[in-house]
């Protein structure tokens, strides 16, 4: 072993997993915006070069997007998403699972107990793992077993109810004192609303940069903004929202220069279901590809994540709290839960103020709530009038060539449907 | 230009506006009555009468009272005319502000928001009720509205005592507390002259104290059991200004439920029917202002909106609690 | 209880002396002689009304003699007398007298709102004196139907230039059309000769059950008074608006010789007489004491519940309880 470290790295599967795909994103496709070179480093520094996370205080690992950061934030850690996209560890972590388990909490596994896992997370003094699905349940276990130190947010599993509410700012309060413990440092009013602040800010960029793919023709790629949510897994979050800022910025001088990021009639595909992380972003690579372009999603790994933003009435910390707990319960559209009309709504909304023409619908196998909510999905988008394509696949590389195919057939089948319209 | 002034409107800081416009009624109501000012008998609102030369109007329940308790043959003749003739006043005025005259012209409910706010500033938490307890409680209003009627027309027929003529001023806790902004504490009572009115000014005086601890720890604790919110209720349908609400946009993230001083659960539930004004809303417009997502929640004024959700207003408005300046 | 306090009353009556009467004198009393005529009546903020043609309040006074409003007779007065009336626009207008069931009575009508003075004179001649009785009232006319806004212009009293004596009673601070006279209040009268104040004629106010005390009028014609309590019902038979007449009588004596009606007489007797109603004062029946300590009782209580009902909540949530 007399190679130095990095390029060793270099050499990894993991590495060359996250290069291809990241060379398919700024290779294959012309007119990237300029703002987006800060994302396109920012990947390849972390997760093909292995550089570490520069990170401010203590790190907490979270599992799922219904931890609430802002507490995080304001007992001076710092938030890390774990979900992990990468086919590498999906196989490593197979161990953990059985065979026909969801490829997202494989990964997360496998990358949680490599030894050098990317990104480069370094050591986590908490891994919070709220109780969503089946499969994140028990995985709580299985991660304590690795020798983290895990704090299990419990989530109900029916949004709609009082109780359940109550259940879950019961919770919330909980894990903000278990935070405390963790970190030696007391929860204070001025210190969340520094944090909610914060994130606030962020909550706007990103709002601003999601209104703006509502322009048609479009400004930019939907495997762009896929980058860009992904990055606020890990990113410094003032990092992060000037550097959404100022791709903002350029995307508003775009729109006022009437830029085309698209062929003015390619089909505008609304997505959503599992998240797609890199480098696991084989779908929404596949569409723009074939032609067509990501306008809007509607998925854990970004619109989810950081659309619904908190209102508070009394700024005192109990209220603060509470409120945050409801942000992170209330609008949140994750299949887990026993109802699913919201996100039948959320979807439609969506695809109205979108003018999406369809919708891709991604479960990995596995995943079984994604695939049990496919059909009502399905029905309620049909009822609009608006196609859907479902499909099932996870981090494997296998079926591209299939998949490639039935999404050039979905999109061929929209475009005719436009000019049977016009 | 129409689109610039728009846009201020739906940014505006409603806290601040709301304040003002509160104070400059609790003025009108309480101290109009100095600058001759007298908008009637029939108010739909609490502009109390026992608050002597200092009231610009008299709150509709006390005349309501007054006029149902003469004797029944008077009701079946003229004075019928007179009651019907301040129903018409009473229905004219709530019509043009509906609800808003809850949240915004009361002078008890200007009241309940000083004391909470007081409140606020030693740092306790406000205090909800429970699903269930709200759902019971809700129904306490309608009892009150209807003794409110019954006591007096029973009075009327002879059947109680014409010490209890108006009945809900007596348990008012508006009574005792309005006119004493004008330095007048003889409300401060308790009646021995008969048993009914020593009972009712007892009840009164109870309820003031309870009035007093229940404005402290709940926000608009009063509110909720006013006969007047559901008289309100009643003839709400014509009303001019209307809470309107576009499920579609809604994603019911609660953030509306959360700031709704009389926590009003289908604000953030009712996805279906655009017409959301509830018996308890307040139309203080706070969920309006709490709202992040555009157009999902509107204030129309004949179908005009004149105050709506954007998107923009709520991040300016939350960033001004967070202390953050959003640049 | 009414009926016992009446014929309470008139037992009193009986035992009082002839002499009392004799010297009594003549004024105008709103109290019905008896239950049918106040079978008529209702009350009003002046007093007791009856509904004329329609609906217009009509006001009837009867003509009394005696000193106690309670004891004194209801009587048909002998000598020459003149009525007058004067209503809220200061104008004089018409009173009709009649004697029914040996009764004198004086009837209006009063449609506008306001304060209207009804005025009988009697001259009379006895033992070369010559008296002049001028028995005045002043009656409010006020429905709340009519409003509010014009209270204040019409609150100033009135009276008349013409009079040989009269009683004037002067206004309470802040009185409007619903302020009522109550034990412990200070009432001021004027009294005025043809229209000018008079100083020192004897003023004399009656209360209800006879208790009486005398002043002297002032340089400016001021005689003030403090009405007292003259109402001791038991509790269960107390009424906050029991309403009692008042007699305010003035005398002056003047040496002026003179003939009457063919006699002729050395000295003038001058006598003004003026009713009014007093009630109980709310300092009687209504209490700060218990007042505020209900209210103290209701908030301690009720901020005590919520502080231990919050202190119970730290504890950790518990909430499945089977009770059976």
């Amino acid at each position: 072993m007399t190679r130095p470290e990095p390029s060793a790295f270099n050499q990894s599967r993991q590495a060359r997993e996250a290069e291809s795909v990241l060379d398919q994103i700024t290779d294959r496709f012309d007119d990237n915006p300029q703002g987006m070179a800060y994302f396109y480093d920012l990947f390849r520094r972390i997760y093909c070069h292995g550089e570490a996370l520069p990170r401010k205080g203590i790190q907490i690992g979270t599992t799922c997007i219904q931890a609430p950061e802002e507490l995080i934030y304001a007992v001076g850690a710092t938030p890390i998403r774990l979900c992990n996209g990468s086919y590498h560890y999906d196989q490593t972590g197979g161990d953990f699972m059985p065979a026909k388990s969801c490829s997202l909490v494989k990964a997360t596994l496998g990358m949680l107990n490599s030894e050098n896992p990317v990104p480069r997370v370094g050591e986590l003094d908490l891994v919070v793992n709220p109780t969503t699905c089946d499969q994140k349940k028990k995985a709580s276990a299985m991660i304590e077993g690795m020798g983290y130190q895990v704090h299990d947010l419990e989530l109900p599993s029916a949004k709609e109810s009082e109780e359940s509410r109550l259940y879950w700012q019961r919770t919330v309060r909980r894990f903000a004192v278990q935070l405390s413990k963790v970190t030696g440092k007391k929860m204070t009013r001025k210190a969340l609303k520094a944090a909610m602040a914060r994130t606030a800010r962020a909550q706007s960029a990103f709002r601003t940069m999601h209104n703006l793919r509502k322009s048609s023709p479009t400004l930019f790629l939907g495997k762009d903004a896929f980058l860009v949510t992904n990055a606020f897994f890990f990113d410094d979050l003032e990092r992060w929202t000037e550097a959404v800022e100022t791709l903002n910025s350029e995307l508003l001088q775009r729109q006022e220069e009437g830029f085309q990021a698209a062929q003015r009639k390619a089909p505008r595909i609304l997505f959503t279901g599992s998240p797609p992380i890199f480098p696991n972003l084989k779908l929404p690579l596949l569409i723009e590809e074939s032609g067509g372009v990501v306008v809007a999603d509607e998925t854990c790994s970004a619109n989810r994540m950081l659309y619904d933003m908190s209102a508070v009435d009394e700024w005192r910390l109990n209220d603060m709290v509470d409120a945050l707990a409801d942000r992170y319960l209330k609008p949140c559209t994750c299949p887990i839960f026993t109802r699913n009309e919201d996100r039948q709504r959320r979807l439609l909304d969506l695809a109205e103020s979108f003018s999406a023409d369809g919708v891709v619908y991604q479960a990995f196998s596995g995943c079984q709530v994604y695939e049990m909510e496919q059909r009502s999905i399905g029905d309620a988008l049909s009822a609009k009038n608006i196609p859907m394509l479902y499909v099932e696949t996870d981090y494997s590389p296998d079926d591209i060539g299939q998949l490639s195919t039935r999404i050039e057939a979905f999109l061929e089948s929209i475009k005719a449907r436009k000019r049977k319209r016009s | 230009m129409l689109a610039n002034i728009r846009q201020r409107l739906y940014n505006a800081d409603l806290k601040r506006f709301r304040f003002w416009l509160q104070f400059g009624f609790f003025v009108l109501f309480v101290y109009g009555g100095y600058i001759a000012i007298n908008l009637g008998n029939s108010l739909p609102t609490f502009s109390c009468g026992y608050n002597g030369e200092g009231r610009g109007g008299v709150c509709y329940l006390l005349p309501l009272q007054h006029q149902l308790s003469g004797s029944w043959e008077r009701l079946f003749s003229w004075a019928g005319i007179a009651i019907l003739q301040g129903f018409l006043y009473f229905t004219l005025w709530f019509i043009v502000l509906n609800k808003a005259w809850c949240g915004y012209a009361c002078p008890l409910g200007t009241l309940q928001d000083w004391i909470s706010s007081l409140r606020r500033a030693m740092g306790i938490h406000f205090a909800r009720y429970s699903e269930q307890a709200f759902r019971s409680l809700t129904w306490v209003k309608y009892g009150l509205l209807a003794l409110t009627i019954l006591i007096p027309l029973a009075i009327g027929g002879g059947l109680l005592p014409h010490s209890m003529g108006t009945p809900f001023c007596d348990i008012c806790p508006g009574r005792m507390i309005i006119p004493l902004f004008t330095g007048d504490y003889s409300q401060f009572t308790i009646d021995f002259s008969s048993k009914s009115s020593m009972v009712m000014t007892g009840l009164g005086m109870l309820i003031t104290g309870l009035f007093f601890a229940g404005a402290f720890f709940k926000k608009r604790f009063f509110c909720f059991f006013c006969p007047m919110a559901a008289l309100h209720y009643l003839v709400s349908k014509p009303a001019l200004l209307k809470l309107v609400k576009d499920g579609s946009k809604c994603t019911r993230c609660g953030d509306c439920y959360r700031v709704c001083d009389m926590e009003i659960k289908e604000i953030a539930d009712e996805v279906d029917d655009p017409r959301i004004m509830k018996d308890d809303c307040i139309m203080c417009l706070k969920c309006v202002a709490a709202c992040p997502e555009e157009d999902a929640l509107k204030a129309t004024f004949v179908g005009i909106p004149i105050f709506k959700a954007t998107e923009e207003g709520f991040i300016k408005r939350m960033n001004k609690g967070a202390g953050s300046d959003p640049s | 209880m009414k009926k016992n306090i009446w014929q309470g009353t008139l037992l009193l009556l009986a035992l009082c002396s002839q002499s009392v009467l004799a010297n009594a004198p003549l004024w105008l009393s709103d109290t019905a002689p008896n239950d049918e005529s106040a079978g008529h009546q209702h009350m009003s903020h002046g007093g007791p009304v009856e509904r004329g043609k329609r609906g217009v309040f009509q006001k009837r006074l009867w003509v009394r003699s005696g000193k106690a409003p309670a004891e004194a007779a209801y009587v048909i007065p002998e000598g020459e007398l003149s009525a007058q009336l004067i209503i809220p626009d200061k104008s004089q207008a018409k009173l009709k007298q009649s004697v029914k069931d040996q009764q004198a009575q004086l009837v209006f009508s009063m449609p506008d709102e306001g304060f209207y003075n009804a005025y009988l004179t009697q001259r009379i001649v006895d033992n070369n004196q010559l008296e002049i009785t001028t028995a005045k009232a002043e009656v409010l006319k006020h429905s709340c139907r009519e409003g509010h806004d014009h209270v204040k212009d019409l609150m100033p009293p009135n009276h008349l230039s013409d009079i040989p004596l009269e009683i004037v009673r002067e206004r309470l601070p802040n009185e409007n059309f619903h302020s009522r006279v109550a034990y412990g209040d200070v009432i001021s009268f004027l009294v005025l000769a043809k229209g000018e104040p008079v100083s020192g004629a004897e003023v004399t106010l009656y209360t209800r059950s006879g208790w009486q005390n005398s002043s002297i009028s002032d340089e400016q014609g001021h005689a003030t008074f403090t009405i007292i309590r003259d109402y001791f019902p038991s509790w269960e038979f107390f009424e906050s608006r029991h309403r009692q007449e008042f007699l305010a009588v003035a005398k002056l004596q003047r040496d002026e010789t003179g003939s009457y009606q063919g006699e002729s007489y050395s000295g003038v007797s001058y006598v003004a007489t003026l009713p009014g109603a007093y009630f109980p004062s709310s300092r009687d029946y209504q209490s700060y004491g218990y007042g505020l300590s209900f209210g103290l009782f209701g908030l301690t209580f009720s901020g005590l519940s919520v502080y231990l009902y919050r202190r119970r909540r730290i504890r950790p949530y518990k909430e499945v309880r089977f009770d059976d």
